[in-house]
């Protein structure tokens, strides 16, 4: 966890926090309260104690152990050491953790530069939708086939230490992987005749000049074995002679189960005449049996024809092109257009160029599927379910490092992190060529492609996830905000949609129109629909023309940056009720990336410390929970936040008045003393200090884009980029083009020389399950 | 194994309903004495409500075997004889800390939950119903069966203590960093249960039966190529990489496994007759009782065909912010006025939505109580555990759970009662109590001091 008062304690120059993390602090202060609350549990003189901290008796013992004591710091921040009844008193805990957390992050860039270690990672499931789509021109419905993704380390699904893969995972990517193969290849649909004499028991065929007709009685049964591969509906159709004086009915039976009567009426004139019964029938073999009824029938032939639906174009041309056959056209040798088809494909679906033996692999499949007589259709979409289920393309595993340096990533690993950072999804032919070149470690390609491919529009994938998960928004219209049937005059699933889109929009727009990364705190301007225009009230001062969303100009400026968005303040609030805490704690985790620790234990409930009066406010009781010492270090920081932007009512809307009445009262101090009024002035304070939002915009990004959660030498890599942004005016671009150079995302490190504490603890082995021996 | 109707319901096909799941046919003929039961097995599930009662509303007063019935378990009332009314057990480990997302996964593990940024899951326990999953899951084609409502949380709950919200979304773990989702859209749910019964072999013809053999072995062949494929990476990569790649190893062989499985004849109970329920549409129904209890009928289905012994069942995740306004008098989420502050007005309408919990219970276990097998009911033949993880949703109070266990558990219970434990008695005991029930030998587990007395 980082530091929550530390930046804050710069930002809001709160007076009683260390501005630098001395030396002699450390030893008039720091030691000795470490020693007098840990030590009789971590006694540095004990051999058997690994925790050994207390060990550092120089202040700058505390950089070369860094992970030690970034442990520490964490544990103090979240009061889980020292345990139970210690004694230790708030500002002791403070005073300690802030001096480890500005130590470590004062020392961090001294060091050789870090690259970190970023585990193979399974696709989430947008990328997987994706990559399946640019692959095979696929379009799958997603939130059917699998599960969201957790979000990990740093908030994102993009991290791969929580993508986790069950079997129930796996499960679904074998119904995926055929559902894609159906949907990819076309096979011709299954239309088979059985004569009669070919029906079991079967007879000799009849001579040229006989009828082909085969003779039953009543209740004699004729059967057929049938292979089916897809999973479909077919149409089973016996043909018989017209009865001429007695309608009668044919049983039919799929394995031994009846399934339908086909009835058939007179005719004096007979001749054939068919009907058809309809089954559906799982892949496999199957028995179809035709049971006469109580007459003596002429039975001539079974039919059974798969129903198809029509075959769209589009679903051609992707078939043929899969399979590089012209429309029309059947492989003359398939063996060799089944390898030709798998080399082409692989290189693609891995993401890298493969040796011959994984295409054998892969052929090996069509082989097994094609010696059996599977048509050269079926085979080839097995092996694509193979493919599809293959490690190589679930997971993006990058090259393995060899030696116990920090080593270049390959051109094609590079390749890969690029396109699924700015596209979520597979890179295109482009980067391909370029990783073939062997161009994708030169700076100047790098920011090119950046360019490139921030100005398509794929990069929505990444304004959509990034700013969704950052912020937090993307909950909205799930559970964020219930629907109730007494909000709908003005809060709908449209409008949800729309409130969830809108950072979006801006989002993109500040990195496509290359804008400041401040806007994101200040930007006048944001993208409306005529929806939202009413939802903020809107309507004499702002008018589209269209639908749709555009870019306006907010009228004045309270509604300025991100903390204008109603779905940020609609997502801070309680069930009508807005919350100067959660508000608060937003804008220190979110925006300033301070995590606001856990409320101490046994401490009183807000109504309970301030149940003084019936009608006391939300600032009022606010203000007797801030009596409380423990409960002032935490809300001193968060409820003048929160309380800056009262001004918002639950919903987002802006209020000038309280429920009963009463003027809001929007006004703020913080601990250093500034005063504020309303959220411009807030936005103003914030604005002052920018540092700690830069730093965080920057972790995020980088934590995103390298899918990991953030580690001990990240904050020099988060240092540069953020001083890369203050030479460069802000723009995002820059920000973006960065972490792309940045060490971490071009470099990679064997993971056992990667500190393994990081802002979340690396993975274990699994523990002996409970209960076995 | 499934009835007749249903499966001769399926091959009709009635109109465009083209992607049925496909049940066994290969039942009626081939489900001889060898591959049949000759009694049917136990079943469990436990089934999660989360955010508490209110106590005095769920625990009658006395302390006798036989109670008045309280209004909490009102709705329980005419299945009085068919459960048991368990108090004072707890889990130690959960005291204190959150009130709600480490509750989740320990409540059935009893473990210790780590607070851990999200990175790294840590849920102290293997739980229960995975244990018995692991042990005897290989005797039906679902070795265990994970269902809910709530789609899981993401993130950090900083303010909160600190822990991952994805706690609160998994109940069951397969050990204590591997949570089992659990199937929330019923459509997937009901296909799962039919997944792996393909391929039927009716046909006589030799030439076709090896061909349905091959068919049979397409998914273990693709299974077996790309298990090679991780192990010829895994050979080459960094010792952090092959963490990953041998969860992965791991999901391949245990799917394996049960497709192998579900090849070799399974020694099941096949009940004759009809269950009719059909396959779900897609999504998820649109309101909330409709899904509750199209999840809870796609569990009965389960227990019924016997695809599984063993179920969980989350009602609502941790905290579930489920708007029960569609209830009368109710305005507002669950997890909101479970803090009621003990404001009547407030009380009174979480009052009714645990009550409506419990109404659903009893939907649930009245139809399985009318579903005749072998010489009783099925839900003699099961072990339905319900509760949740805090006595009191408003002060999160960790003691006493509120818990009850309905069915006979094939003789192996005596409902009909209340079972008071001494006061703090592990909760682990329970567990202990019906894993051993559910034919696994264990002496202990989790924090258990011994398997629960006075059940039977």
């Amino acid at each position: 966890m980082k530091a929550i008062l530390t930046g804050v304690a710069m930002l809001l120059g709160a007076q009683t926090l260390p501005a630098a993390a001395s030396d002699a602090t450390y030893q008039s202060s720091i030691r000795p309260i470490l020693e007098a609350n840990c030590a009789a549990c971590h006694n540095p003189k004990n051999p058997r104690n690994r925790i050994d901290f207390l060990k550092s008796e120089q202040a700058q013992d505390v950089e070369t152990r860094r992970g030690l004591w970034r442990n520490v710091a964490t544990q103090l921040r979240n009061r889980t050491m020292p345990p139970g009844d210690a004694k230790i008193s708030e500002a002791d805990r403070l005073h300690a953790v802030n001096w480890i957390e500005e130590r470590l992050r004062t020392s961090g860039c001294t060091g050789t530069e870090y690259a970190g270690y970023v585990p193979p990672r399974r696709l989430n499931r947008r990328e997987y939708r994706n990559t399946v789509r640019d692959l095979l021109g696929v379009d799958l419905d997603i939130a059917e086939l699998f599960p969201a993704d957790e979000s990990g380390g740093i908030g994102f699904d993009t991290n791969g230490e929580t993508l986790y893969l069950p079997p129930m995972m796996l499960e679904r990517y074998i119904e995926a992987a055929r559902k894609i193969a159906d949907r990819a290849l076309i096979a011709a649909p299954l239309n088979r005749v059985v004569l009669s004499y070919e029906m079991n028991p079967a007879t000799p065929p009849p001579g040229r000049e006989q009828k082909p007709a085969r003779a039953l009685k009543p209740g004699e049964e004729l059967s057929t074995d049938i292979v089916v591969f897809s999973e479909s509906q077919y149409a089973l159709r016996v043909s018989v002679e017209r009865p001429r004086k007695t309608a009668f009915t044919v049983e039919v039976k799929v394995d031994g189960i009846a399934i339908g009567k086909l009835s058939y009426g007179v005719d004096s004139n007979g001749g054939a005449t068919a009907r058809v019964q309809n089954a559906n029938l799982a892949r496999g073999a199957h028995t179809v049996t035709v049971v006469n009824g109580t007459e003596d029938t002429q039975f001539y032939s079974l039919t059974i024809l798969e129903n198809q639906p029509p075959v769209s174009a589009d679903r051609r041309a992707i078939h043929y092109a899969l399979l590089g056959l012209e429309p029309g056209q059947t492989p003359v040798n398939p063996d060799a257009s089944a390898r030709r088809l798998f080399a082409d494909l692989l290189p693609r679906a891995y993401r890298h160029p493969v040796a011959s033996a994984e295409i054998d692999r892969i052929f090996a499949l069509y082989e097994r599927s094609a010696r059996r007589g599977d048509s050269f259709v079926e085979s080839i979409k097995y092996a694509l379910q193979g493919i599809l289920l293959s490690p190589k393309f679930l997971f993006r595993i990058e090259t393995a490092a060899e030696s116990r340096e920090t080593q270049p990533l390959s051109h094609y690993d590079i390749a890969s992190r690029l396109s699924y950072f700015l596209w979520s999804t597979m890179p295109d032919e482009e980067l391909f060529r370029f990783a073939e070149q062997r161009k994708l470690r030169d700076p100047s390609v790098l920011a090119q492609q950046v360019d490139r491919m921030l100005d398509s529009p794929r990069s929505r994938a990444f304004a959509d996830a990034f700013v969704g998960q950052w912020l937090g928004t993307q909950e909205i219209g799930g559970r964020a905000v219930p629907l109730l049937t007494e909000l709908q005059h003005f809060y709908t699933p449209e409008v949800a949609a729309d409130l969830r889109e809108q950072p979006q929009l801006f989002f993109q727009y500040l990195f496509t129109a290359n804008r400041s990364v401040l806007d994101l705190l200040n930007a006048p301007y944001t993208f409306l629909t005529a929806r939202l225009v009413k939802y903020y009230e809107l309507e004499d001062k702002i008018s589209l023309n269209g639908p749709g969303f555009q870019k306006v100009d907010w009228p004045d400026s309270r509604r300025a940056g991100v903390l204008g968005f109603a779905s940020v303040l609609a997502m801070t609030s309680h069930y009508k009720q807005a919350s100067p805490v959660l508000r608060g704690a937003w804008v220190l985790e979110t925006l300033l990336g301070t995590p606001v620790p856990p409320p101490p234990p046994d401490v009183p409930p807000l109504e309970a410390s301030a149940a003084k009066g019936t009608q006391a406010t939300v600032r009022q009781m606010l203000a007797a929970h801030r009596e409380n010492t423990a409960c002032a270090s935490c809300h001193n920081l968060m409820d003048p936040i929160g309380l800056g932007l009262e001004n918002f009512d639950w919903m987002g809307r802006w209020r000038d008045t309280e429920a009963n009445g009463s003027p809001v009262d929007a006004s703020g101090a913080l601990p250093s003393g500034e005063k504020f009024n309303g959220p411009v002035e807030l936005r103003e304070v914030l604005l002052a200090h920018k540092e700690e939002f830069l730093r965080q915009l920057a972790t995020k990004v980088l934590g995103y884009a390298l899918g990991r959660g953030q580690q001990d030498g990240d904050h020099c890599v988060v240092q540069g980029l953020v001083t890369k942004l203050e030479k460069d005016g802000y723009h995002m671009r820059t920000l973006l083009r960065e972490v792309v150079l940045s060490t971490p995302f071009l470099y990679s490190q064997p993971a056992e020389t990667v500190s393994t504490v990081t802002d979340g603890p690396v993975k274990r082995a699994p523990r002996r399950l409970l209960g076995t021996k | 194994m499934t009835n007749r109707i249903s499966r001769r319901n399926v091959l009709k096909g009635a109109g465009a309903a083209l992607s049925i799941p496909w049940l066994e046919s290969a039942a009626s003929a081939a489900a001889t004495g060898a591959d049949r039961l000759s009694a049917p097995p136990l079943r469990m599930a436990c089934m999660f409500m989360p955010n508490g009662v209110r106590p005095d509303h769920w625990t009658p007063a006395g302390d006798g075997e036989s109670y008045d019935i309280t209004p909490h378990l009102k709705p329980l009332e005419g299945l009085k004889s068919e459960f048991l009314l368990i108090e004072n057990l707890w889990n130690k480990s959960t005291v204190g800390r959150n009130g709600h997302w480490p509750k989740v996964p320990a409540w059935l593990s009893g473990g210790f939950v780590d607070r851990t940024t999200g990175g790294d899951l840590d849920s102290g326990g293997t739980t229960m119903d995975q244990l018995l999953a692991q042990r005897i899951g290989g005797a039906t084609p679902l070795p265990s069966f994970e269902l809910g409502i709530d789609s899981p949380r993401t993130g950090v709950d900083t303010a909160g203590g600190g822990f991952p919200r994805a706690l609160g979304s998994f109940l069951s773990w397969a050990d204590p960093h591997t949570p089992v989702p659990k199937e929330i859209v019923p459509q997937l749910a009901f296909d799962r249960l039919f997944r792996n019964n393909r391929a039927p072999v009716v046909s006589t013809n030799p030439q076709s039966q090896a061909v349905v053999a091959a068919l049979q072995r397409d998914e273990t062949s693709l299974l077996d190529m790309v298990r090679e494929q991780a192990a010829s990476l895994r050979s080459k990569s960094s010792k952090g990489d092959q963490a990953r790649l041998d969860e992965y190893f791991e999901s391949v062989r245990s799917v394996e496994r049960r497709l192998e499985a579900s090849l070799r004849p399974q020694k099941r109970w096949i009940n004759e007759g009809k269950l009719p329920l059909e396959r779900p549409s897609p999504g998820v129904p649109a309101t909330h009782i409709d899904h509750v209890r199209l999840m809870l009928d796609i569990l009965l289905l389960a227990f019924w065909t016997d695809s599984t012994r063993v179920a969980t069942f989350m009602f609502g995740d941790a905290q579930s912010a489920q708007d029960y306004s569609f209830l009368p008098g109710v305005k507002g989420a669950f997890h909101s006025l479970s803090h009621h502050r003990d404001i009547p007005e407030t009380r009174a309408q979480y009052e009714k939505i645990v009550t409506w919990h419990t109404e659903q219970l009893a939907w649930f276990l009245d139809k399985m109580h009318s579903l005749k097998e072998g010489d009783g009911t099925l839900l003699d033949h099961s072990m339905i555990l319900f509760g949740g993880s805090i006595k009191d949703g408003n002060r999160h109070i960790e003691e006493n759970l509120p818990l009850l266990l309905a069915g006979r558990g094939n003789g192996t219970l005596r409902p009909g009662r209340r079972l008071r434990a001494a006061p703090k008695t592990p909760y682990c005991n329970l567990h202990l109590a019906l894993i051993n029930r559910m034919g696994v030998d264990e002496k202990s587990f989790g924090d258990s001091t011994a398997a629960l007395d006075g059940l039977v």
